[in-house]
C-alpha cells in the first residue's frame, strides 16, 4: 500500500512561529534506521499527556489564522496529508496515499497522486481527490473566486475571500481529477518540491463546504471528521484537547487509548509537571540547565538532537558601517565559533559542531563546509580588514572611520538565556578587536518577526528552522525582495542564481547550485552561521517505550501509534 | 443607601467610557502590526494578508473601530478576538477559572490576616507580634513567581515522599478524570490548594499588617478605655469596640485589592498554568487584540467599581455615622 520511502529531503509545513529556511536533501538511497530500529512490545491501552505551550485558536492549519506548530502536532493524528518525514530526514508517503506520487510527464510537469482505497473519514465517506481539490482550490492564490466560500456567521454575508496559510506550489499548477482516488497536477514550470505539496494535515470537504465559515472558520470548534489515528475527544478550552482512537482508521492500529495535549502556557514550568507526573511528555526549548535537570531526574528519560534549527548572528546592511563588507569581515574573523559552540552546544550533546553552510545542515550529505576563511578567530585578520576599509583605532580602543565609531547594536528576544550568553561572549570577542558591541535586547509583546520587519537592529541573533523547500528557504532569506531578509542583503547574482537552482529537478545538480550560492554568501556575508541548535529538548516518563526524536516539523509525534506502556510499567 | 448607590455607579460610568477609549486608542495604535508575523511566513500572499486585514477591521481608522466596538458593547456583543474566538464565553470563562483561584485565596487570606493582626496588635511586642512581623515581610518582599516555585518544588517533594499525588502543579483539573464526586473534589482541591497558598501568603502578609495597625491605633483610642472603665468585658471590647472599627480600613483595602485581583493574578496563574484573566490580558496585550484587551478592561473596571462601592457600604455597616453623613 505505502511505497518505500526515500533519502530525500525533510518534509515539513509552514509553521506559526517559525522562520523558515534551507534544510535537507539527498540522495536516492533507502537507508535502515530512519524508524529507530525495531519497536518495542508495549502495553495495550494506557494515556499520555503532553504540555503544549500554545492552544489552537481552530483546527484548520492550513489557514494562515489557524497555522500553529502545536496545531500540526494534534492534526497529523486526525486528518490525512501526503508525506512525512522520518528521523533520519527521509520521507515517506503516508497511509493517506497508496505509493510515491509520480512524475507522470516532464513536459509540462505533472505529478500524480494515488490516494488509498481503503482511506475513509470517520463518517464513512471516502478520503478521496475532492478534499485534495479542495486544497487547491482554497491554495491556489485566487483568493476570491467570484463565489461565496462561505456565509459569514455573524453578518449572514457571503464570504468569497480565502485564507490559506500558503500558496506555495498550488499557485503555480492545475488540478486534474482523474477519478475518485487519483488526481494530477500540472505545473507551469518543473515544480521540484511536489513532495512538500499537500503535507499539512487536510480537512474533509464533503463537511467543510457545507458548515457555516468553510474553509476560513468551518473548523474553529471541531475538525468534523477524521481519517487519522486518532479523533478528537474533547477541547476543554484554556485546559486540555484530548483524542481518542479512531476506529474507523485504516492504518496501523495505535497502542495508546488517548493522547492528551495540556495547555501549559510557561515552558518553564514543563519539567516539574512532568517530574510530578501531571504530564508524561513534554519538549521544551534547549536550556543547558533544564537539560542538566531532566537528566537528573529518576524514572524520565531526556535526550537533545541537532536538527535542522541553526542559530545566525544577522548584518543589518541600512547600517552604513555594517554596508561595508570589511567590516562583516572583521566581525566573522573577530568571533570564535567554536567556543560558542563548545560553551553552548556541547552540554547538549559532544555531536555539537560549527555550522559552515545556510543551505544545508551539517548532518546531510549534501552539506559542505564552506565557511573555512572564518573558522578560527583571528584578531589580526579583522583589525586588518578594519584597517583597510579606512578604520583607525581610537583611544578608547575602538576603530572609527570619518568620526563614525565601529559599534553596534546587538539583539535577542527575552527570555532566551543561551543566546543572552552567546551575545555576551560575541561582545567580548568582538571588544578583543576593536568593535563596541552594545546588547539592547528586546521582549513580547515584540518579536523576532517584528524587529526582524521594522530593521530596528545592528546585530540580530535568532535561528532559522528548517524545511525541505532548501530553494525557497534560500530566497526567503537572502533574495533581494523577500520581507523575510531582515538586513536588506541584495545581490542580483544571487537572486538570478536561486531562480536557477529552483528550476533544477536532479536532486544532485540543484544541491551543487545550493552549495555554490552558499560560497557567494560566505564572501558577501549576509550573516553568519553560527550551529545548529537542538529544536528542544525531548524528555518522557521512562515507562513509555517507542518514543524516538524527530528534528523534522513532524515532531517526535511521527510514531505515536507505536508508543505505549511497558509491560512492566505500572 | 439606594441612592447613594445609585450616585457611586453613575460616577463611574464616564470613568469606565474614558478609560476604554484611552485604552482602546492605546493598544490599536501602539500595539505595532498585528499581522506582522504573518507577512514574514512564506508562501502567505498579499491578498491573504489584506483579507485578514479586513476581517480584523484593521483597514479602517482607529476611532472608526472604536465605535464599531462601542456600538456592539451597548447590544450586549463584545466581538471576536484576532482569533476569531467570540470574546463574550471566552471573557467569561476565564472569568470563572480566576474566581475560582482568588475568591478561596481572598477568603482565607482575610480570615488569617484578621487573626494575625489582632494577635499581634492585642500582645504588641510579644514573640508571637515579632514572628508575624517578620514573616510578613518576608511575604511581603519575595517575588511571587520565586514564592510560587518554591511551593511547587515543595508540594512536588512532599508527593514524591507520600507516593502519592496530593499537589497538583498545572492546572485547574487532572484531564478527563475518571471517578465518582469526591474523586473529581479531591482532584480539584489538590489543583487549587499550591496556587492559592501562593496568593494567600502574599496577601496575608500585606493585610495582616494593615489590621495590627489599625487595631492598634482603636485599642489606643479614649472610647476603648472608656469601655474598660466602665467594667465592659475584655472580649467585647476587643470585638465588639475594637476590631469592628479597626476593620474598616482593613476592608478599603480587601475590597480595593479584590477588584483588582479579578483582573487575574498574572504570575501565578501563569506559573501554574491556569488560563485565567491575567493570562488572557498578557495574550491578547502580546498581539495586539484590542477586542479582548477592551473586554477585559471592561470586567476588570466593572470589578474595582463595584468593589469599591461594596467597601463603601460595608464602611457604612461598621461605622454608621458614614451611612448618616
Amino acid at each position: 500500500m505505502v511505497g518505500g520511502r526515500r533519502r530525500k529531503a525533510l518534509l515539513g509545513t509552514l509553521l506559526a512561529v517559525s522562520l523558515v529556511a534551507a534544510a535537507c536533501g539527498g540522495d536516492d538511497e533507502d537507508e535502515g534506521g530512519a524508524t529507530g530500529g525495531e519497536t518495542e512490545e508495549v502495553r495495550e491501552g494506557g494515556s499520555i499527556a503532553y504540555a503544549a505551550e500554545q492552544e489552537p485558536t481552530g483546527f484548520n492549519n492550513l489557514t494562515s489564522k489557524d497555522n500553529l506548530l502545536e496545531l500540526r502536532h494534534i492534526m497529523q493524528h486526525v486528518w490525512p496529508y501526503s508525506y512525512r518525514a522520518l528521523p533520519d530526514l527521509s520521507v515517506e508517503p503516508t497511509p493517506a496515499l497508496a505509493g510515491e506520487a509520480e512524475v507522470v510527464s516532464e513536459s509540462p510537469f505533472t505529478v500524480e497522486w494515488k490516494i488509498a482505497e481503503e482511506a475513509i473519514w470517520d463518517d464513512d465517506t471516502p478520503v478521496s481527490s475532492d478534499d485534495f481539490e479542495w486544497v487547491w482550490l482554497s491554495c491556489n492564490g485566487k483568493i476570491d473566486q467570484g463565489e461565496p466560500t462561505a456565509k459569514d456567521e455573524d453578518t449572514g454575508q457571503d464570504v468569497t475571500g480565502l485564507d490559506c496559510a500558503s500558496t506555495a506550489g498550488y499557485d503555480v499548477s492545475t488540478f486534474e481529477k482523474v477519478d475518485e482516488k487519483t488526481f494530477r497536477l500540472a505545473f507551469e514550470e518543473p515544480y521540484v518540491e511536489y513532495e512538500g505539496l499537500f503535507g499539512d494535515p487536510l480537512p474533509p470537504a464533503h463537511l467543510g463546504k457545507a458548515q457555516p465559515g468553510g474553509w476560513n472558520t468551518g473548523f474553529d470548534a471541531s475538525p468534523l471528521a477524521s481519517a487519522g489515528p486518532y479523533k478528537l475527544k474533547e477541547w476543554a478550552k484554556g485546559a486540555h484537547i484530548t483524542l481518542e482512537r479512531n476506529p474507523k482508521y485504516w492504518g496501523p492500529e495505535p497502542n495508546l487509548d488517548t493522547i492528551v495535549f495540556r495547555q501549559i502556557p510557561d515552558p518553564s514550568t514543563h519539567a516539574d509537571t512532568l517530574r510530578n507526573d501531571e504530564v508524561q511528555i513534554i519538549y521544551p526549548q534547549p536550556q543547558v540547565d533544564l537539560f542538566e535537570q531532566l537528566r537528573t531526574l529518576s524514572g524520565v528519560h531526556s535526550e537533545a538532537n541537532f536538527g535542522p534549527a541553526w542559530e545566525h548572528l544577522d548584518f543589518n546592511f541600512k547600517n552604513e558601517l555594517l554596508a561595508v563588507k570589511e567590516v562583516r569581515q572583521a566581525i566573522a574573523y573577530g568571533i570564535d565559533r567554536d567556543r560558542y559552540v563548545a560553551t553552548l552546544m556541547k552540554p547538549f550533546s559532544d555531536e555539537a559542531s560549527r555550522l559552515d553552510n545556510r543551505m544545508f545542515v551539517t548532518n546531510q550529505p549534501e552539506y559542505e563546509a564552506h565557511g573555512q576563511e572564518y573558522a578560527k578567530r583571528d584578531v589580526a585578520k579583522a583589525t586588518a580588514a578594519l584597517e583597510k576599509a579606512g578604520f583607525v583605532k581610537g583611544g578608547d580602543g575602538i576603530y572609527a572611520k570619518d568620526g563614525k565609531r565601529a559599534s553596534f547594536r546587538i539583539r535577542v528576544l527575552q527570555p532566551n538565556p543561551l543566546r543572552e550568553q552567546l551575545e555576551q561572549l560575541i561582545q567580548a570577542d568582538l571588544k578583543g578587536v576593536g568593535i563596541d558591541v552594545r546588547i539592547d535586547n528586546f521582549a513580547a509583546p515584540d518579536s523576532i518577526g517584528k524587529i526582524g520587519a521594522s530593521g530596528d537592529f545592528d546585530l540580530f541573533i535568532f535561528a532559522w528552522v528548517g524545511t525541505p523547500f532548501e530553494v525557497s528557504g534560500g530566497q526567503q532569506i537572502f533574495s533581494s525582495d523577500s520581507d523575510s531578509n531582515f538586513g536588506k542583503y541584495a545581490n542580483p547574482e544571487f537572486d538570478a542564481g536561486i531562480k536557477e537552482a529552483a528550476a533544477i529537478l536532479d536532486e544532485g545538480e540543484r544541491a551543487d547550485k545550493l552549495n555554490e550560492l552558499d560560497e557567494l554568501l560566505w564572501e558577501d556575508l549576509p550573516n553568519i552561521p553560527l550551529f545548529q541548535k537542538p529544536a528542544g529538548v525531548l524528555a518522557y516518563q521512562d515507562r513509555y517505550a517507542n518514543i524516538i526524536d524527530n528534528t523534522s516539523t513532524e515532531s517526535f509525534f511521527w510514531n505515536s501509534v507505536n508508543w505505549g506502556l511497558k509491560p512492566s510499567a505500572q | 443607601m439606594l441612592a447613594f448607590t445609585l450616585r457611586r455607579l453613575a460616577v463611574s460610568i464616564p470613568v469606565v467610557i474614558a478609560s476604554s477609549f484611552i485604552v482602546f486608542v492605546l493598544v490599536a495604535t501602539a500595539g505595532g502590526d498585528p499581522l506582522a508575523d504573518l507577512r514574514l511566513r512564506p508562501g502567505v500572499t498579499e491578498e491573504v494578508i489584506e483579507l485578514r486585514r479586513q476581517q480584523l477591521n484593521l483597514d479602517k481608522p482607529v476611532l472608526e473601530r472604536y465605535g464599531i466596538w462601542v456600538k456592539d458593547v451597548v447590544r450586549g456583543d463584545l466581538g471576536r478576538s484576532f482569533t476569531n474566538e467570540e470574546v463574550r464565553p471566552l471573557l467569561f470563562r476565564r472569568l470563572g477559572v480566576t474566581l475560582r483561584l482568588v475568591v478561596f485565596a481572598t477568603l482565607v487570606s482575610v480570615l488569617l490576616a484578621m487573626v494575625i493582626g489582632v494577635v499581634a496588635a492585642v500582645k504588641q511586642y510579644s514573640r508571637f507580634d515579632y514572628a508575624a512581623t517578620f514573616l510578613a515581610f518576608v511575604f511581603f518582599s519575595m517575588p511571587v513567581f520565586w514564592l510560587a516555585a518554591v511551593l511547587r518544588d515543595v508540594g512536588i517533594r512532599v508527593n514524591r515522599r507520600l507516593g502519592e499525588r496530593v499537589f497538583f502543579v498545572a492546572g485547574e483539573q487532572t484531564p478527563n478524570l475518571a471517578g465518582g464526586f469526591f474523586t473529581v473534589w479531591a482532584d480539584r482541591i489538590g489543583h487549587l490548594i499550591l496556587p492559592s497558598l501562593t496568593l494567600v501568603l502574599i496577601q496575608m502578609a500585606a493585610w495582616s499588617r494593615f489590621q495590627r495597625a489599625s487595631m492598634l491605633e482603636v485599642l489606643n483610642a479614649d472610647y476603648i478605655r472608656t469601655a474598660r472603665a466602665k467594667g465592659v468585658s475584655s472580649a467585647r471590647v476587643l470585638f465588639r469596640h475594637g476590631l469592628r472599627n479597626a476593620l474598616i480600613p482593613v476592608v478599603t483595602v480587601v475590597a480595593i485589592d479584590f477588584g483588582l485581583v479579578l483582573g487575574g493574578a498574572v504570575i501565578t496563574e501563569t506559573v501554574f498554568g491556569w488560563a485565567g484573566m491575567g493570562r488572557l490580558l498578557v495574550d491578547a496585550l502580546g498581539v495586539g487584540d484590542v477586542n479582548v484587551v477592551q473586554a477585559w478592561l471592561l470586567v476588570t473596571a466593572m470589578m474595582v467599581v463595584v468593589f469599591n462601592l461594596v467597601a463603601d457600604l460595608l464602611y457604612g455597616f461598621l461605622d454608621p455615622r458614614t451611612r448618616r453623613g
